[in-house]
């Protein structure tokens, strides 16, 4: 009755908007990362494969992020889950390839 | 067992739906508010942000000329490189285990790799000043 009286549920902390733009700001940083490390990726095709991948998750969080972002400002409701978070798969995905690229980064320091 | 590592049963009222990944956390407790969630993702995110910052830290830090010795220089940079490979796993491991606690209702966790990171950081970042200070003098 009460939530019928207000309207739909609506994020009052702005939490799933500070969600987003935290991954709009890690995917744009995921693509500056990929960029500086890239370098890399000249010498050695081993590097170009991670800076790929690392690079196209980045694109993908930014708009991904965008597209949820305009989606709840048109009609805002409580999220059920996460901001784009489903499960666990993005999650380990971004570690994994962050730690991929460090791993890479560390190689190269000492034998580049 | 521990109480701690219990398994919650599923709530039945609260299904879950189907093929979410990892089991390991959503096979257990019920669904915790999604402030909660989205509060675990932002901090998965604040670590994923430090291991950039550490991975393009150690990416100039292989590419500039410092007046220290080039091999110095080299395994600071490896270091900073790893603590940044070391925090992807943290920021990993966090968000699952803090995922847990809350789907449980159990304490949240805290961050072992914490400490061992910013001792590790300290002693890189002091080499590569003692270094330079001491070339300098």
């Amino acid at each position: 009755m009460a939530s019928r009286l207000l309207g739909p549920p609506v994020d009052r902390g702005m939490q799933q908007e500070r969600t987003l733009l935290s991954w709009e700001r890690t995917g744009l940083s995921l693509v500056a990362a990929s960029l500086a490390v890239g370098r890399h990726a000249l010498t050695g095709a081993i590097y170009a494969v991670p800076c790929a991948l690392v690079a196209a998750c980045g694109v993908w969080i930014y708009f991904t992020s965008l597209r949820q972002g305009r989606e709840a400002r048109s009609s805002p409701r409580e999220p059920r889950f996460g901001a784009i978070l489903h499960d666990g798969h993005l999650v380990a995905l971004v570690a994994g390839l962050m730690t991929l690229l460090c791993l890479g980064e560390a190689y190269a320091a000492l034998h580049g | 067992m521990a109480a701690g590592h219990r398994r919650h049963p599923q709530d039945p009222r609260n299904p879950p739906p189907p093929n979410r990944w990892p089991a390991r956390v959503y096979g257990q407790g019920t669904e915790p508010d999604p402030r909660f969630s989205l509060a675990n993702e932002r901090t998965f995110l604040a670590w994923i942000r430090t291991t950039l910052a550490l991975l393009v830290a150690a990416a100039a830090l292989d590419v500039v000329t410092l007046p220290i010795p080039p091999r110095l220089q080299q395994f600071v940079a490896a270091g900073i490189a790893l603590c940044g490979a070391v925090t992807a796993v943290q920021a990993w491991r966090g968000w699952a285990r803090t995922e847990l606690a809350m789907r449980r209702g159990a304490p949240l966790p805290s961050s072992p790799m914490a400490v061992p990171l910013v001792v590790v950081l300290v002693v890189l970042s002091t080499a590569l000043v003692a270094a330079a200070v001491l070339r300098m003098v």
